[in-house]
């Protein structure tokens, strides 16, 4: 937290205080894909946001093109805006295609990842009852708001986002498993 | 059909404020069984009005958590960038 604090607040200093509205809102971790499964910021708007730097960019390079015989001073000033706005897009872009990838994931992996999870989970005391079958409430005494937890921490492992009448049909790991494997952009 | 609805809208609550208990600054792990025992307090309600009385409340939660970290932030870059106090 405090490590992105700081780097966002030089990257502002060295934009000359241009800072993006997103990058504004306090005490978000940009970095971290949960951030993006938050609403109002959910994937769309992300290759959105990448989709208007790449213009931008590309607009710029344009006016920097038909420009030339600007003064030197002013073309001083404007450079370290044109080479900041087209660096982060590339990086940005490369992330989004990777997303792109399908994944193809094996039930036994889906089960393996999803037990890990539970056993990780504080509120799971009894390990012995964890099975690819077992029902969060009957078996693992989990009570709703612990599978509400549950759900969200499937949503990380597999950086998907599970609407919330599919999220709350899910009991069970088995459950969780056929969801995952029915979800083309889970990895 | 509104039930269902209340209980999406409770489990929404539940999830922003679990969202924000990350960066609490006395930790998540405080945070959350507090969150938990908060949210179960009020499980047996079943008449409407209470229900929404209480997302009412979860949301004055989360308005005041919100105001926490600004402060914290506010805090932070103040002494960070302040050298007269």
């Amino acid at each position: 937290m405090e490590f992105h604090e700081v780097v966002m607040t030089k990257e502002a200093l060295a934009l000359g205080g241009q800072i993006s509205q997103l990058e504004r809102l306090p005490f978000y971790n940009l970095y971290s894909p949960t951030f993006y499964h938050d609403p109002p910021y959910t994937r769309h708007h992300t290759v959105n946001m990448f989709r208007t730097a790449i213009v931008r960019s590309a607009r710029c390079a344009a006016q920097a093109a038909t420009r030339v015989q600007r003064p030197v001073i002013q073309r001083a000033i404007r450079a370290p805006f044109v080479q900041s706005r087209i660096s982060t897009p590339a990086t940005a872009f490369s992330a989004v295609r990777c997303y792109a990838s399908s994944s193809g994931l094996a039930q036994e992996e889906v089960t393996g990842r999803i037990i890990d999870l539970l056993k990780n989970f504080d509120k799971v005391t009894d390990a012995s009852k964890l099975s690819a079958t077992s029902h969060f409430t009957n078996d693992l005494g989990l009570d709703s708001l612990d599978t509400v937890e549950v759900v969200m921490a499937i949503e990380e492992e597999f950086s998907i986002e599970i609407p919330d009448k599919e999220a709350d049909a899910i009991h069970s790991v088995n459950q969780a498993v056929e969801y995952i494997l029915s979800q083309p952009d889970a990895h | 059909m509104t039930s269902t609805n209340l209980r999406y809208e409770v489990i929404r609550i539940y999830k922003q404020l679990l969202h924000l208990g990350r960066d609490y600054p006395l930790g998540y792990a405080y945070f959350r069984p507090r969150l938990h025992k908060a949210f179960s307090a009020k499980a047996d309600l079943t008449d409407e009005n209470e229900i929404r009385r209480g997302i009412e409340q979860a949301e004055f939660v989360k308005k005041e958590i919100e105001a926490l970290y600004y402060l914290k932030r506010y805090r932070a870059l103040r002494q960070r960038y302040d050298k007269t106090t």
